[in-house]
């Protein structure tokens, strides 16, 4: 597939998870009002955030496998030089 | 159920079969050869051996699991005539078998595969039978959510077993799996309500609600269609693969929409369209996988 194309297909992948995630989380919300007042609130959103922490990361990591050399360490910080 | 009470009116292979859960154990198979033929082309007896411990390995897991279940599936109608509750074996017995074939599956993975694809393949029997079944399944109605994550190792097996290690292609293959599981499994649990609540299973619909579950279909569904997408964008997969996920997701979005069309009406109303979408769904992941391997050999 090419570059350009590939690009135009990741951004549409991207918009799609980023908004379908939003939903998810917000549906979740939602149910945690229906479920019972001694859910534990703290464990049951860390349940629903963490597919959402990983799938960030794919994606970041699907993006920098389409560009490889995107991020690159230029030099040494100025003051730690020998 | 004890030892004392166990009574035996079928055949002890006919049970030990029902304890692997056989019709599950094939789509999972699927999911670990066709990852095999998309990493590359292995020999026979690699894929033979694979199926073959796959089968032992995920066939364990469903016995410990049903070891573990057996308080719920006494008073579940869809589980009941399972061979701990209906009385045929012991349940001492039955994590025996499962712990056994594990070990078996690990060995022959281990000699005559490689150590990652074993590793990978008894860290997919831990997910499923303690991460799973003794922890996520009774306390959280994200259990299917994240309990995914145990039914979506076999794509990494099946990588592993070829390549000798995991990458970037093999997690994409685990998270289309991963984000299958939601939209598949509610579609069962919302016409099982009353079993799982009679279980007192924290099921999502039994939980959030009908109506939330079905929202939440919805969308993983739509997350699912767009992540079958990803191995294309980095070139793991062409035009023809991308040609079959865009007409198997284009259904798939059909029959979870019919679902939610109907989320603020009576059981009636979804019922059937939510049977469907677990139909295909198991279809769609078959043909899905399929469509990779294909597309890596044409």
């Amino acid at each position: 597939m090419a570059t350009s194309l590939a690009d135009i297909l990741f951004a549409a992948i991207a918009i799609a998870v980023t908004v379908a995630q939003a939903f998810i989380l917000r549906s979740t919300a939602r149910g945690m009002r229906h479920a019972a007042p001694d859910t534990r609130a703290g464990l049951e959103w860390a349940y629903a955030i963490a597919p959402a922490v990983a799938l960030a990361a794919l994606l970041v990591a699907v993006w920098l496998a389409m560009h490889p050399g995107t991020i690159e360490v230029r030099g040494v910080a100025p003051g730690i030089r020998s | 159920m004890t030892t004392e009470t166990v009574t035996r009116t079928r055949p002890l292979a006919a049970d030990l079969l029902t304890l692997t859960k056989p019709r599950i154990i094939s789509l999972l198979l699927v999911t670990t050869a066709m990852p095999m033929y998309t990493a590359g082309s292995p020999d026979l007896f690699t894929v033979f051996v694979v199926m073959v411990g796959g089968y032992l390995m995920a066939g364990g897991a469903n016995a410990v699991n049903m070891y573990y279940d057996r308080d719920i599936d006494d008073v579940m109608a869809r589980t009941r005539t399972r061979p701990i509750p209906a009385g045929r074996m012991a349940p001492q017995a039955v994590l025996a078998f499962g712990a056994a074939c594990a070990t078996a599956a690990t060995f022959l993975l281990g000699r005559y595969v490689n150590v990652v694809a074993a590793t990978l393949a008894l860290g997919g029997f831990y997910a499923y039978a303690f991460v799973y079944t003794r922890w996520l399944k009774r306390t959280t109605p994200q259990n299917i959510v994240l309990g995914g994550a145990a039914g979506a190792f076999p794509p990494l097996v099946g990588w592993a077993a070829v390549t000798g290690g995991v990458d970037l292609r093999a997690i994409i293959l685990f998270l289309i799996v991963f984000y299958w599981t939601p939209p598949h499994f509610w579609a069962l649990a919302l016409n099982k309500q009353v079993d799982y609540g009679r279980a007192g299973i924290p099921m999502a619909p039994n939980t959030w609600g009908t109506r939330e579950t079905i929202d939440q279909m919805w969308w993983y569904s739509v997350l699912l269609v767009a992540l079958s997408l990803l191995p294309a964008c980095i070139g793991m997969l062409g035009l023809p693969y991308v040609a079959a996920a865009t007409v198997l997701g284009a259904i798939f979005l059909h029959d979870a929409w019919r679902v939610r069309r109907h989320r603020d009406a009576d059981t009636a109303a979804w019922s059937a369209p939510a049977w469907k979408l677990y139909k295909f769904s198991l279809l769609y992941l078959a043909l899905l996988f399929a469509a990779m391997a294909v597309d890596r050999h044409l």
